[in-house]
């Protein structure tokens, strides 16, 4: 017996001598490895760093506050803005927003509680095939669709073309959101006696609000960076101006709704759009406004993403208690 | 020592300390006595229990009744003709092995099972006598008194008062002063109102699991339900907050009657008065039946069905 | 406050327990009066109440084995349940003490007693006295009180080897009485072993209270 047990342990003893060389091995490819991810991990962040250090670094030197508050001089003037393309790009990626969320959501709510059905599967799958479709496509389509019928182009032709681009990037995100919220959350609301369009509405929208919010965001920021589906249908406008469109309406005691279609039916510039064309012109100052205007798209697009995650955490912590 | 036994102990020593004879029982039963002999004790099964069980109609009242109920998900048949009562005001627990069909059952007394597609019943499940699978009957109303609380805590994303509060409002209860009172009385109901009587507009989600549980709780009590469901309550919490949703369950049965699904055994046998088990059938088809219905004390000291004896000293299999 | 459900039963339970002690005392307080002033009519009626006493006891087993079932007590708790059962049977035990005195007196008839009773009744006194104390100390796990309790056996034995003695010796000198005084021995033995029990008490005590088991006997030789 003891002859027996003494064996055993010393196989055990051979056992742990051959794991303590192979566990030395194991440390060096286990920080071989390491290297090497946090090697790849920086060429992949390399781009990021580069570009935005880039645009920083060119358009940081044209930026002033008057970029941002003036209109733009004629070409051989000094200084000057980019105050109308800001606030196209607000008012259209306002109202492609206004137009695509209401539908996409309900598109969501559908075909995360009927994804078995026909009208479950092909929202899925024409959300797909949407979100694949080239946005110059969806510019020439709203083009023959809103431009053709209206004879101008126009803000709501630009806006429309955004919705159509941010469309399926809600309804997607919103049906994961919707799936991933528990099931036994929805039957303790309807175990009360709620019908089921009260607890999508007070209880499974606000569970899930965080990612439908973080979902309508990215669409939104992806929708203000787009060009090619305005080159068709808002066009650009470099005498767009809010507040003399605001300011003459109230003078002639316009109505809001007659502000609002003089805000809509003209034709507006974006940031994108004015970055496009004025990187074209052959004038050094034009050059270095686009570089600004870049940055201050890529400003306006990180405030939007940063303002969004400071709320949904203020958010988080008040639900969590923390 | 309890207050009670004290007083007890010192009436005990009063009543022992006069030597007069006869004493404290009264001897006069010479007659009666040698029946007596003859009568058997049942052993293990005290008789006032099995009466309490089949209770003349006065004594007791059946809250809802199952009646050869049967129920398919498809082609697959879950359960097939259970019937038992259950008795109001009493804690009734439903145990089985997984896929017993147990949650199914007790699903099936608020209409929950309606969620899912292709489902058909037969029999009836009476609630106060009506059958509450009748065409035409109110699913909402059907919910409204039979609550229901669920495995894992499920608080909504809302504040405190807002969760207890959902139910009412659904209800059509708007004024400010009447839902205040009702979510202080379910919390009180719901052994909680102590812990957060100061943080009612903080987040439930924020509580702690067994917290969280009390509110579901309270949250089902604010309807004011006749019946409350609870399909594995403390499954999901430790044995502390186990114990807290145990006691409540004691403090609520005075009223409302429960009805509570448990895989823990031991669990079943502390809380509950009456205890139902359930088994599949046969391995091929799994269709649950209802194998033997009985007080508590009887279930687990002497059950009368082999199957429910091997389940309950764990032999089972 | 935890368990309550469990805590409440458990009171129920000792509650019955006393009941019982209270029962049995009377009935062997009872059955030795009965003998002392020879009413032969309290004598049937307290040998038929043992009926009651076994019923009691049954009651007080099967709702003990149910809490056990039901509550899964441990550590203290399943102690005590456990040495409820035992003290349970004890009570029976000594209830059928009170009960063979009663058919000793029944079995004299119309007889007289071999001498008027004067130890025997002691025995009874000093005997229940210590159960009385012996159950309260049970029910409070109070093992201080319960270790000196089984001291007082030995005035028990003391008193008991008077009787033996002096019965005795009325037999050798008048062997006609042999048979009614030899049924005063067995009552005295009986209450001689009611002492015992008593003792078997008081350890069931020490070992609720504490988890040992401990013979608090041993310390003198039994006569007998």
């Amino acid at each position: 017996m003891t002859q027996f047990s003494q064996s055993r342990l010393d196989s055990i003893d051979i056992a742990f001598y051959h794991t303590r060389l192979s566990y030395n091995r194991r440390k060096i490819t286990n920080q071989i490895m390491l290297i090497f991810t946090g090697i790849l991990t920086s060429l992949a962040l390399l781009p990021l760093v580069w570009i935005i250090s880039y645009v920083v670094y060119k358009g940081g030197q044209y930026l002033s506050l008057d970029f941002f508050t003036q209109m733009p001089k004629p070409l051989g003037m000094e200084g000057g803005g980019v105050l109308h393309a800001i606030e196209g790009t607000i008012i259209l990626t306002v109202l492609g927003g206004v137009i695509a969320i209401p539908p996409a959501l309900l598109a969501a709510i559908y075909a995360a509680y009927h994804s078995n059905t026909i009208l479950g599967i092909a929202v899925r799958f024409g959300t797909d095939v949407l979100s694949g479709v080239p946005s110059i496509i969806v510019g020439l389509f709203v083009y023959a669709l809103v431009v053709k019928n209206q004879g101008h182009y126009s803000a709501l032709a630009g806006g429309i073309a955004l919705a159509i681009i941010i469309f399926p990037t809600i309804v997607r995100t919103t049906e994961e959101m919707i799936k991933l919220t528990p099931r036994t959350l929805r039957e303790g609301s309807l175990a009360l006696g709620a019908p089921e369009w009260k607890t999508t509405l007070s209880v499974t929208l606000v569970a899930a609000a965080n990612g439908i919010v973080t979902g309508i965001l990215l669409g939104l920021a992806r929708a203000s960076g787009e060009t090619a589906p305005l080159l068709f249908t808002a066009l650009g406008n470099e005498n767009y101006e809010i507040g003399k469109i605001i300011s003459s309406g109230v003078a002639n005691r316009q109505g809001l709704l007659a502000i609002l279609n003089r805000i809509f039916e003209q034709p507006v510039d974006s940031l994108p759009l004015t970055l496009w064309k004025y990187a074209q012109q052959p004038y050094p100052e034009r050059i270095s406004q686009s570089w600004a205007a870049a940055l201050v798209l890529m400003i306006l697009i990180l405030v939007l993403n940063i303002a969004t995650r400071i709320w949904l955490q203020r958010r988080m912590s008040r639900l969590q208690g923390r | 020592m309890d207050m009670f036994l004290d007083t007890f102990l010192l009436d005990f020593q009063n009543r022992n300390s006069h030597h007069n004879f006869p004493s404290l029982i009264d001897y006069s039963v010479t007659e009666t006595a040698e029946e007596d002999k003859t009568k058997k004790v049942s052993f293990l099964v005290p008789a006032s229990q099995i009466d309490s069980f089949t209770p003349s109609p006065q004594d007791t009242k059946y809250k809802a009744s199952i009646l050869n109920f049967s129920l398919f998900y498809g082609k697959f048949q879950a359960l097939r003709n259970i019937s038992m009562d259950i008795m109001a005001n009493k804690i009734t627990a439903i145990i089985g092995p997984s896929g017993c069909g147990k949650s199914t059952l007790l699903r099936s007394l608020n209409r929950m099972n309606d969620l899912v597609p292709n489902i058909r019943i037969q029999g009836q499940i009476l609630l106060e006598g009506e059958n509450i699978y009748a065409p035409g009957v109110d699913i909402v109303g059907v919910r409204r008194r039979v609550g229901m609380v669920f495995q894992r805590p499920n608080p909504f994303p809302k504040s405190i008062y807002d969760n207890i509060a959902y139910g009412p409002r659904l209800y059509g209860m708007r004024r400010r002063a009447l839902l205040d009172e009702i979510v202080e009385r379910s919390l009180q109901q719901a052994a909680l109102w102590d812990e957060v009587k100061d943080k009612l507009h903080h987040s439930g989600m924020a509580l702690s699991g067994g917290q969280q549980q009390r509110l579901c709780i309270a949250r089902a009590l604010a309807v004011q339900p006749e019946m409350i469901l609870m399909d594995e309550p403390a499954s999901a919490l430790d044995p502390v907050a186990t114990l807290k949703i145990e006691e409540l369950m004691q403090s609520l049965k005075s009223e409302y009657t429960i009805v509570i699904v448990t895989h823990n055994m031991q669990q079943a046998a502390r809380v509950s008065d009456y205890t139902a088990f359930m088994m599949i059938d046969n391995p091929q088809n799994r269709t649950g039946v209802l194998v033997e219905y009985g007080p508590t004390a009887q279930v687990f000291t002497n059950p009368q069905n082999k199957q429910t004896e091997d389940y309950v000293t764990g032999r089972f299999g | 406050m935890p368990r309550e459900t469990f805590e409440r039963e458990l009171q129920e339970l000792k509650y019955e327990l006393l009941i019982l002690g209270s029962i049995v005392e009377q009935a062997v307080r009872g059955a030795v009066e009965a003998l002392k002033l020879r009413d032969l009519d309290s004598a049937r009626r307290i040998y038929a109440g043992d009926q009651i006493i076994n019923e009691k006891r049954y009651e007080i087993e099967q709702n003990c084995l149910i809490l056990i079932a039901t509550q899964q007590p441990m550590a203290r708790d399943l102690r005590m349940l456990a040495a409820i059962l035992e003290v349970n049977t004890e009570l029976e035990r000594i209830g059928d003490y009170a009960k063979g005195i009663c058919k000793i007196n029944l079995m004299l008839g119309s007889e007289p007693l071999v001498k008027p009773l004067i130890d025997i009744p002691k025995m009874a006194d000093l005997g229940l006295d210590m159960l009385h104390r012996a159950l309260g100390a049970f029910i409070a796990g109070d093992a201080d009180t319960a270790r000196t309790i089984p001291n007082e056996d030995d005035q028990v034995d003391e008193l008991y080897n008077r009787v033996y003695n002096d019965l005795l010796k009325m037999m050798f000198t008048n062997p006609e009485i042999i048979p009614r005084a030899n049924f005063l021995i067995w009552a005295a033995h009986n209450l001689e072993r009611l002492a015992d029990r008593v003792t078997n008490i008081c350890e069931r005590t020490v070992f609720l209270a504490t988890g040992e088991i401990i013979e608090l006997d041993m310390a003198e030789g039994k006569v007998i």
